[in-house]
């Protein structure tokens, strides 16, 4: 188990390394970030020399990488540009928490609607709400959720005007961000559970149980539901992963002042620091979740465990 | 078992799809039943619910209206933001302006050309333009009890504006200076500090615009002054714990890209006493967001895009314009470098060709936009046509024939573009394909009709046989290609702020001195490169009799205006959608119009 | 579960192998197979992708890069004008805002043709006190069966035109990404050992970057560009395949038919193409199914964002995203596309699961 953790957080540390090595080649290959950073039609030579040896842009491209490497690592990603004065890092911290609660409350919306649909779903296959479950895991993955969260918007905050339209407050204005968000993730995971209840419903000790007489629902809910629950686990990364992709979409809509928005806007007005710094912080977290989904099954199911 | 398995998995439910199918009829028969509803019924839908809860709250309290009148704006948020003035361009700072006054400032009825004292309440200028002396106001004060402001705080706001590379207008400023900052210019003995109040500056190089232009409004973060005491005591943190300045708002709070917050200072203002107590400025990416916040009452004042006007307005909003054109849009024809020479391709790219040929090109990509369409069409007929690139009726060197001749000579006038393209070299293959252009879009923060604008001269000269391309960049990629003298095979519709021609002259048409290792020209931007036009521009830098600086310029404008070097577009005047509910009268700005004269906003009774 | 030596059995390949009836035999054969495809998704992939893709030219009745200004942001052709008349005043009252407007606005709708003053001839300035006919919203037209965008292009031809976008570059995008998971799937599989461990960490990698964030900085640093969006579903789409592919081969390798192969002294690459890939056909095209409507989602989601396809490519989230800012009044010019997006996805997701269970039911959690 040991070696397991040992050489999955190995391999973590390399793709880290990897997405740092992307983005930095990236934001570095196309022009001279001096220019776009100096104020228009008032600089000179001497003031680009200068920015350069500030910002280390006179050396050489792996030597440079490495300075950002290691910076990087004690939390340093330079200064944003677009904010003046502020750490990149900061900018982000700053942001993450209006971030983590929209994807937490949208993680919810998923989990409150997604695990009982899936489980009633799969306890009455083939009838007629599995029908209807499935419709709306399919329209779930099918409706793209920039489009979503403009028709709710117009819907509710323009033609009723019952919740606001956007911007940061309090639990009205997450609503419809946060649907928006977990309506994709309430189809997926509806659909993990009911399959993986399938999977479960249709093994020996339900039978069993059923056969001792205990009642449908505590075999359904009790019984088959926490075995029910391992295989989605693996998918729980994933979902994670699309909560992170969602939010830079539903955040740009919604104007929710999180980190997918300060992403946004760092592409628009080409802020490579802050750019950076929210890749390889947003790019970790989802590396890091999937390290610790997959050291949670494999204790849970020891059959997976590999080398 | 399989094959029933099969055919239930491809059944799903029909009633979440029926209500997908059904919101989509209600969708679009909504509309369809419109005509029959007209007005009256038409109204309840969006703003009605806005107004109902919007309108109790003026209402409610008019008494006490003065005390807890806030002016909310919501503005778009300015692609830079910071709490180090320094650091700030000249939008950067935009936010946080209401604070901070300057030297001099200007009047949004006279415009840019007619500089009026602020902090400084007069200066002499010597005939030469290389001395200054400045004296400064008495008895104004700083903000939560950091004193009085005096020559102290003008040296530290100088001095912090030449320490970073990053700054602003560092470059400019320690050039005419003649040192690294104004402390070492004491030092040097080029500057006498006569008392608190009195100062003379002798610059290393005439400068015609320091009153006019670096130490005004219009380029803040260089002079908007700041308490020297408090940097005193607490050193840079103070920009973000909240700084003292002058200005009739002080700080309260603030949040970088999102809201910022001052409230009238509690004593008697030296200049005025804001009529709205408290002021927050919120910035939303989304026009929608700030339509939105709007017509719920959460603001009072919103800047939207003029396609969003009408919305406003039939909801009982009100829009405020500027008296002047705040900003411009023009097309300029690039690889016009006919002084550097650096990527400059006559053949490829015939409109930067040197004479005739050059000229009938252009003139012929001129006749080919329809101005009044998009003047009217885009602009919702809030603009003017712009008869010159950086010209403008309020600014010297205004040549009235300019627009006397305007239709005769830039007129929209497709077939006689086409012939004058012929003539010039360009038949194409039967009119078609007479050459490549690219029109760069990109949007720009105050002006997002350019995205339009550039799709419509596209077309426009596609019309008249010119192969264009639209292409969408960044506009930093295209500020790139500029600053780099990259190939100039596009035409690129920018923003033009209205500003001094000095100003101007240097951004769009001074080339500079020749920098030996980069091989290209430095001089600010130099969108087009003349030797009359950088003649034009040192010799205005020294001048300071208006006659003859008048005479020059208008020599400059006419050149441009003769030779259809650029493809001027439209004026456009400042909007603001208001709350007339709340807000009865408020004074513009200048350079987005915005920001400028806020303590001077009135309160609707 | 297990599987047998015969490859994937209800695969249209193997029956017409084991029948092998003829021409004629053959065509009731496909017709046969046409008629078992769902009626539902694909009547609706044909209306939405396919068919407007393949003719484009001839269903759209304007070109979809061109406006004309004149007509910005007409309603769909089934709306009427919206008409008021209204009393000039100096300051107008709110209460009855429906009935009054201020002089200045007056005088500019009168200037740009949106209004005319009663008892006056057009474009005669408006007074106080005049009355004005308004038109507050005006009327569809005939020939913008869907209304037009803000710059005045019409978007029933659009949405026709972003359906070819849409198809080809996901189609391109699954290929290509399609080819190197296959091919990097199966020799992971075949080979096992040190071949299989890279490939395989190549492959946790890419699924743990996140999409989104590398193509906004590809759009920051080139530009949005139809390439980004091929690099970036490229860049992470293979290694799905190639997960799938590796434990299908893993299963494959064991059977009797490879070993039997084996000893009758085939190459390793014949093995792998005539043997092994032939069997995983079924999988692939399942799979390519099931990620088209994720790829023209993402597709859209980037381009929504700016950094997929540019304007004026008539990209569907482009023009969602256009629309946005005018939901209030303009409402038809993002709710089209994004209806054409919600349909096409759906079908392709329908389609995708039936052949899923038809062809692969190995493959429940994809």
């Amino acid at each position: 188990m040991q070696r397991f953790i040992i050489f999955r957080a190995g391999q973590a540390i390399i793709a880290v390394l990897l997405v740092s090595i992307i983005v930095f080649m990236l934001s570095n290959i196309t022009g001279d970030p001096t220019s776009v950073m100096l104020p228009m039609g008032e600089a000179t030579p001497e003031d680009i020399a200068a920015l350069k040896e500030k910002w280390g842009l006179d050396k050489p491209l792996h030597m440079r990488y490495l300075v950002f490497l290691g910076n990087a690592v004690q939390g340093d990603f330079g200064e944003s540009y677009a904010f003046g004065g502020q750490t990149a890092m900061g900018m982000v911290m700053d942001r993450f928490p209006a971030t983590l609660q929209l994807g937490g409350l949208a993680m919810l919306i998923a989990v409150v609607l997604g695990v009982p649909l899936g489980v009633i779903t799969a306890a009455k296959k083939d009838g007629w709400l599995d029908y209807q479950g499935k419709a709306v895991a399919f329209l779930g993955q099918s409706v793209p959720s920039f489009w979503l969260g403009i028709m709710l918007l117009w819907l509710f905050a323009v033609q009723l005007g019952w919740l606001p339209s956007s911007g940061k407050g309090g639990l009205s204005h997450m609503i419809m961000p946060a649907f928006t968000l977990g309506f994709f993730q309430v189809a997926a995971l509806l659909r993990l559970i009911r399959s993986s209840m399938l999977d479960v419903l249709d093994t020996e000790f339900v039978k069993l149980a059923r056969i001792k007489g205990v009642p449908e629902w505590k075999v359904v809910w009790k019984h088959c539901l926490r075995n029910a629950f391992i295989a989605p686990l693996t998918y729980f990364a994933i979902i994670i992963g699309g909560l992170f992709t969602g939010t830079v979409i539903v955040e740009t809509v919604f104007s929710w002042p999180g980190v997918g928005q300060l992403a946004v806007g760092a592409v628009r007005g080409r802020d490579f620091q802050v750019l950076q710094a929210v890749v390889i912080i947003g790019s970790s977290i989802y590396i890091f979740a999937n390290l610790v989904v997959d050291i949670l099954y494999a204790y849970l199911d020891p059959r997976i465990r590999y080398t | 078992m399989a094959v029933r398995s099969v055919r239930n998995a491809s059944r799903i439910g029909a009633v979440p799809l029926l209500i997908v199918f059904l919101s989509v009829v209600v969708a679009c028969g909504g509309t369809a039943s419109e005509p029959a509803a007209p007005a009256a019924t038409q109204a309840p839908a969006a703003p009605a619910q806005a107004a109902a809860t919007a309108a109790p709250e003026p209402t409610a309290m008019p008494a006490m209206a003065d005390e807890a009148a806030v002016l909310h704006l919501a503005v778009t948020p300015l692609p830079q933001d910071t709490y180090l003035p320094w650091l700030a361009t000249s939008g950067g700072h935009l936010p946080i302006r209401p604070m901070w006054e300057n030297l001099t400032t200007i009047s949004p009825e006279t415009g840019v050309s007619t500089v009026l004292p602020q902090l400084a309440k007069a200066w002499d200028i010597s005939p030469d333009a290389s001395e200054y002396t400045f004296y400064l106001q008495e008895g104004v004060q700083m903000h939560h009890g950091w004193g009085e402001f005096t020559v102290k705080d003008v040296i530290l706001t100088i001095d912090q504006q030449t320490s970073d590379p990053l700054a602003g207008c560092r470059s400019a400023v320690t050039r005419f200076m003649g040192a690294d900052s104004m402390t070492e210019m004491i030092a040097n003995g080029d500057m006498d500090v006569i008392d608190d109040y009195t100062f003379t500056m002798r610059l290393a190089e005439p400068q015609v615009d320091v009153a006019d232009w670096w130490f005004n409004i219009l380029v803040v973060p260089c002079a908007a002054v700041r308490s020297s005491a408090q940097h005193a005591a607490e050193g840079d943190a103070m920009f973000e714990n909240g700084p003292a300045g002058t200005g009739a708002y002080q700080f309260v709070s603030r949040e970088l890209k999102e809201t910022a917050e001052f409230e009238a200072v509690p004593y008697e203002h030296w200049r005025v006493n804001p009529e709205f107590k408290n002021l927050k400025i919120t910035t939303s990416p989304e026009d929608l967001t700030r339509l939105a916040m709007l017509l719920t009452g959460e603001a009072n004042m919103v800047d939207v895009p003029k396609v969003l006007h009408q919305q406003a307005v039939d909801e009982g909003m009100e829009v405020f314009e500027s008296p002047l054109p705040s900003v411009g849009l023009t097309i300029l024809p690039f690889g016009q470098y006919h002084l550097s020479q650096v990527n400059w391709n006559p053949d490829t790219e015939p409109w930067t060709a040197p004479g005739e040929t050059g000229r009938m090109v252009r003139e012929a990509m001129n006749r080919a936009i329809n101005r009044d369409q998009i003047i009217n069409e885009l602009f919702k007929g809030l603009g003017e046509p712009m008869y010159n690139t950086i010209f403008h009726q309020s600014l010297e060197g205004w040549n009235p024939r300019w627009e006397e001749e305007f239709n005769d000579k830039y007129g929209y006038d497709p077939e006689l573009a086409k012939q004058l393209l012929d003539e010039a070299g360009f038949p194409g293959d039967n009119g078609q394909n007479r050459f490549r252009v690219e029109v760069y879009q990109s949007s720009l923060p105050g002006l997002p009709e350019t995205i339009e604008v550039a799709q419509t001269v596209a077309q426009s000269l596609q019309d008249i046989g010119i192969a264009a391309d639209l292409v969408e960049v960044e506009f930093a990629r295209a500020l790139d290609a500029f600053r780099g003298r990259h190939d100039a095979h596009f035409i690129l519709p920018v923003r033009q702020t209205i500003r001094q021609i000095n100003a101007n002259a240097r951004i769009y048409y001074y080339t500079g001195p020749t920098d030996p290792e980069l091989g290209r020209p430095t001089g600010g931007v130099a969108y087009i490169e003349d030797q009359l036009y950088d003649d034009v521009y040192e010799a205005l830098l020294k001048e300071t009799d208006p006659d003859e600086r008048h005479r020059l310029t208008q020599m400059m404008g006419d050149h441009i205006y003769d030779n259809y070097r650029t493809i001027p577009i439209v004026n456009v005047r400042a909007t603001l959608v208001v709350n007339p509910e709340e807000v009865a009268e408020y004074k513009f700005g200048s350079l987005t119009g915005v920001f400028g004269h806020l303590e001077y906003a009135k309160v609707a009774r | 579960m297990a599987i047998t030596t015969a490859p994937v059995p209800a695969s249209p390949v193997s029956e017409e192998a084991a029948v092998r009836p003829g021409a004629l035999g053959k065509i009731r054969h496909w017709i046969a197979e046409v008629r078992r495809l769902p009626l539902f998704p694909v009547t609706m992939l044909l209306v939405f992708l396919i068919v407007p893709a393949l003719f484009s030219e001839l269903i759209a009745p304007h070109n979809p890069r061109r406006g004309d200004l004149d007509d910005r942001l007409v309603p769909p052709a089934w709306s009427g004008d919206v008409v008021s008349t209204r009393t000039v005043v100096e300051r107008v009252n709110r209460e009855n805002r429906q009935n009054e407007i201020k002089l200045s606005d007056a005088e500019r709708t009168v200037r740009i043709g949106d209004a005319t003053v009663a008892g006056k001839a057009a474009g005669e300035a408006p007074a106080l006190g005049d009355q004005i006919q308004i038109v507050v919203k005006p009327g569809g037209q005939g020939k913008y069966l869907l209304g037009t965008d803000k710059n005045g292009m019409d978007i029933f031809s659009r949405i026709v035109h972003g359906a070819r976008l849409a198809l080809v570059v996901s189609m391109m995008a699954i290929f290509v990404s399609g080819l190197i998971g296959t091919v990097l799937g199966i020799l992971a599989g075949y080979y096992g050992g040190w071949v299989d461990t890279l490939v395989m960490r190549l492959v946790d990698m890419s699924l743990s970057i996140s999409l989104i964030l590398v193509a906004l900085v590809l759009a920051a640093t080139l530009g949005p560009r139809i390439e980004n969006v091929l690099i970036v579903v490229c860049l992470f789409l293979w290694s799905r395949y190639a997960r799938l592919i590796r434990g299908e081969t893993l299963a494959l390798k064991t059977q009797d038919f490879i070993s039997r192969a084996k000893v009758a002294g085939s190459s390793e690459i014949r093995i792998m193409l005539r043997h092994i890939f032939p069997n995983l056909v079924n999988t692939i095209i399942v799979l390519a199914t099931l990620q088209l409507g994720f790829v023209i989602l993402l597709e859209a989601g980037l381009s929504f964002l700016g950094a997929g396809i540019p304007r004026p490519n008539p990209a569907w989230g482009v023009m969602v995203a256009d629309g946005r800012e005018l939901i209030i009044d303009s409402w038809w010019v993002s709710f089209f596309p994004g209806l054409a997006i919600l349909f096409t996805v759906l079908s392709v997701n329908l389609l995708g699961d039936w052949l899923r269970d038809r062809l692969d039911p190995k493959q429940r959690n994809v």
